[in-house]
């Protein structure tokens, strides 16, 4: 497979409200909500959470990499979905409620967020969600580069998770997280260049305080490394999940 | 592009578990017969309708694989069990790391979630030894998928609500297409559960009769369950997938474009990927839901698509099965490869008395038919389309 060309980031985490203010460490406490100004008021307020961390990511990647939002194709990665949305369905259950909220079902499935995506930029271009465990970012940002070995200038890969709800948590650290690449088939305005996708025998990925074991965290030392200026080989899974050998990219940097 | 690419890729292999049998012979000899296969709904559901169940006789997950045994998991299981000797073939033939899979889902195990959370809220503890992440989930699947086939390539679950596994094969296309493996395990696995059943409900779809797609007396959807498999190789025997077709209605979040031209885009695209022109087509397996809206959509997107000199046979099969959601498009692709090899078209089941409004040929008998190509539609939750087009065996 040909390499591919980072051409922009995009970043959403409480505290955090881009790529480069994570990686500057530079927290913020009155970042509480995403802006997610591509959405519309209506749009905005029927969105869950996950879906305005998702969307908002989808603008900032697309944005800085000066790509047209209304025609990108998107991939869209998030392990444990609108499980917000799906405990409160689960509780209105519980508590007898026999007819849902026809607003919480359709904002319960795992492509909530690029349905909304695709509303508010009349977007018709191919979006697909991929969905999964240790494996996910690997099989997300694969999907993605085969998007471009075919025929796709440009592609966007949004990975956004929430950590699971009582009863369900399992260690995934307190904070959700959204990343957004947009990748190209050509280098103009690249930062970065992805080449050579495959399982070695790497360091996987430590769990990050904020996010344990939500999988998508897995995607942050990528980001991270791109913006810092570091490149070498990249793990994509985190650690304790596949002993061996684990998903990686090799990582150079435009100009470097 | 690789060597396959223009002629497509052969499905070598395909299974499937549904309401109709829990074996391809099974559900294939009652498709034929022009019975439908629904049942009441499973206990709790607070309202009438009938729901494409899969039988009881499904075995549990072998111990060492037992927590991750699930109602879902049970269908993959059985439908794999086919395949099986395929699955081995293809492995040795390409080497496990160079075989993929590439399944739909919308919603998993949520059966199981769903109890679990019942169980919680009744007794204040989850049941004993229950991981949501085993047992309930997309992650779940694929650990199944993989200690059930022993395949090492790349894996990935799509889930874009029912138009999950008809994107599935759409991945798969471009894996290969890509190089990054040779084959790839395409399929779809749903499993019955409440949010569904009252989701669908809640929106005014569910039907509380069996479901008529295409008739004038439709009233609804009914919701099925179950899981196929197609195995899609770069060379081997078999009907092959010719081309692919994905779009976004960029429309509403429920409601289809009423003029069809997310799922017109779609049909075109897949269409321009296999390389045939709209005249090509002989037979659509419609998406065809049993909603007034859908129906009339669909109708309209493929007239604009297909033309008025062309005039494939058009059949929905969801008035055997229901609508299985996740597992849908690859159910879907099981009956069109069997329509594919044996040459016969299954009744569009409910349809009679035809909706006038519709104007495409719906066959309400089975049609014995030499079918060269044909194309399956699934439509999704959030503007998600995606057409598939296969060509028989060459």
């Amino acid at each position: 497979m040909r390499p591919v060309y980072v051409t922009g980031l995009g970043l959403w985490t409480s505290g955090h409200a881009s790529a480069e203010s994570w990686c500057r460490s530079d927290f913020d406490a009155s970042v509480e909500t995403p802006a997610v100004a591509l959405l519309s008021g209506p749009l905005r307020r029927r969105a869950t959470g996950l879906t305005r961390m998702a969307v908002e990511v989808f603008h900032q990647a697309t944005s800085q990499a000066g790509c047209n939002p209304s025609t990108i194709p998107s991939v869209w990665a998030t392990s444990n979905g609108e499980h917000t949305t799906a405990i409160k369905i689960l509780d209105m259950m519980r508590r007898g409620e026999g007819k849902l909220s026809p607003t919480h079902f359709h904002n319960s499935v795992h492509n909530t967020a690029s349905g909304y995506a695709s509303i508010a930029t009349g977007n018709y271009a191919p979006s697909t969600t991929l969905t999964g465990g240790p494996e996910l970012v690997a099989s997300s940002l694969l999907e993605a580069m085969c998007h471009l070995e075919a025929s796709a200038e440009e592609v966007v890969l949004v990975l956004a998770d929430e950590p699971l709800l009582p009863p369900f948590e399992r260690g995934d650290g307190t904070s959700a997280l959204a990343l957004a690449f947009c990748l190209a088939s050509r280098p103009d305005g690249a930062v970065a260049i992805l080449s050579g996708m495959r399982r070695d025998a790497v360091a996987a990925v430590k769990h990050h305080d904020r996010f344990g074991r939500i999988y998508v965290g897995a995607a942050l030392p990528l980001l991270e490394r791109i913006v810092l200026g570091r490149p070498g080989t990249v793990a994509l899974e985190l650690e304790g999940e596949h002993p061996g050998s684990v998903s990686c990219v090799d990582l150079e940097l435009v100009g470097a | 592009m690789s060597d396959g690419a223009r002629r497509g890729y052969p499905i070598t292999a395909w299974s499937t578990v549904n309401g109709l049998g829990t074996s391809t012979g099974q559900v294939m000899s009652a498709l034929r017969s022009g019975q439908a296969a629904l049942s009441p709904p499973p206990a709790g559901t607070p309202f009438e309708t009938v729901c494409g169940v899969v039988g009881p006789d499904l075995d549990p997950l072998p111990e060492a694989l037992g927590r991750f045994d699930s109602r879902n998991n049970r269908f993959v299981q059985r439908a794999l069990a086919e395949i099986r000797p395929s699955i081995e073939a293809a492995r040795e033939r390409w080497g496990s790391d160079r075989v993929g899979i590439c399944v739909g889902s919308s919603t998993a195990a949520m059966d199981e979630i769903e109890s679990a959370y019942a169980s919680h809220a009744e007794i204040g503890s989850l049941p004993a030894g229950f991981d949501v992440f085993a047992c309930g989930s997309f992650d779940g699947l694929i650990r199944t998928l993989r200690a059930l086939t022993g395949l090492e390539g790349p894996a990935a679950i799509v889930s874009n609500a029912c138009a999950s596994s008809g994107k599935a094969f759409a991945s798969a296309q471009r894996w290969i297409n890509a190089g990054i493996v040779d084959a790839v395990l395409v399929g779809g696995a749903d499993s019955l559960c409440q949010i569904t059943l009252r989701g669908f409900r809640s929106l005014g779809l569910i039907s509380s009769e069996p479901s008529r797609p295409f008739s004038r007396e439709r009233r609804g959807i009914n919701i099925g369950e179950g899981a196929a498999f197609a195995l899609l190789e770069r060379r081997g025997q078999g009907p092959r997938l010719l081309g692919t077709g994905e779009s976004g209605d960029a429309h509403h979040m429920t409601t289809p474009d009423p003029e069809g031209r997310g799922a017109q885009r779609a049909m075109e695209a897949a269409i321009a990927d296999a390389g045939v022109s709209a005249s090509d087509i002989d037979y659509v397996n419609a998406h065809g839901t049993g909603t007034a809206f859908n129906d009339a959509m669909e109708a309209r997107a493929i007239r604009a698509t297909l033309g008025d000199r062309a005039d494939p046979i058009v059949v929905s099969t969801k008035g055997y099965v229901g609508h299985t959601l996740g597992a849908a498009g690859a159910i879907e692709a099981v009956f069109v490869l069997e329509t594919l090899r044996n040459g016969w078209i299954p009744a569009s089941l409910g349809a009679d008395p035809l909706d006038p409004e519709i104007g495409l040929n719906i066959p309400t008998a089975r049609v014995d038919a030499d079918i060269r190509i044909a194309l399956s539609n699934s439509f999704a939750f959030g503007g998600s389309n995606v057409s598939l087009v296969f060509g028989a065996p060459e």
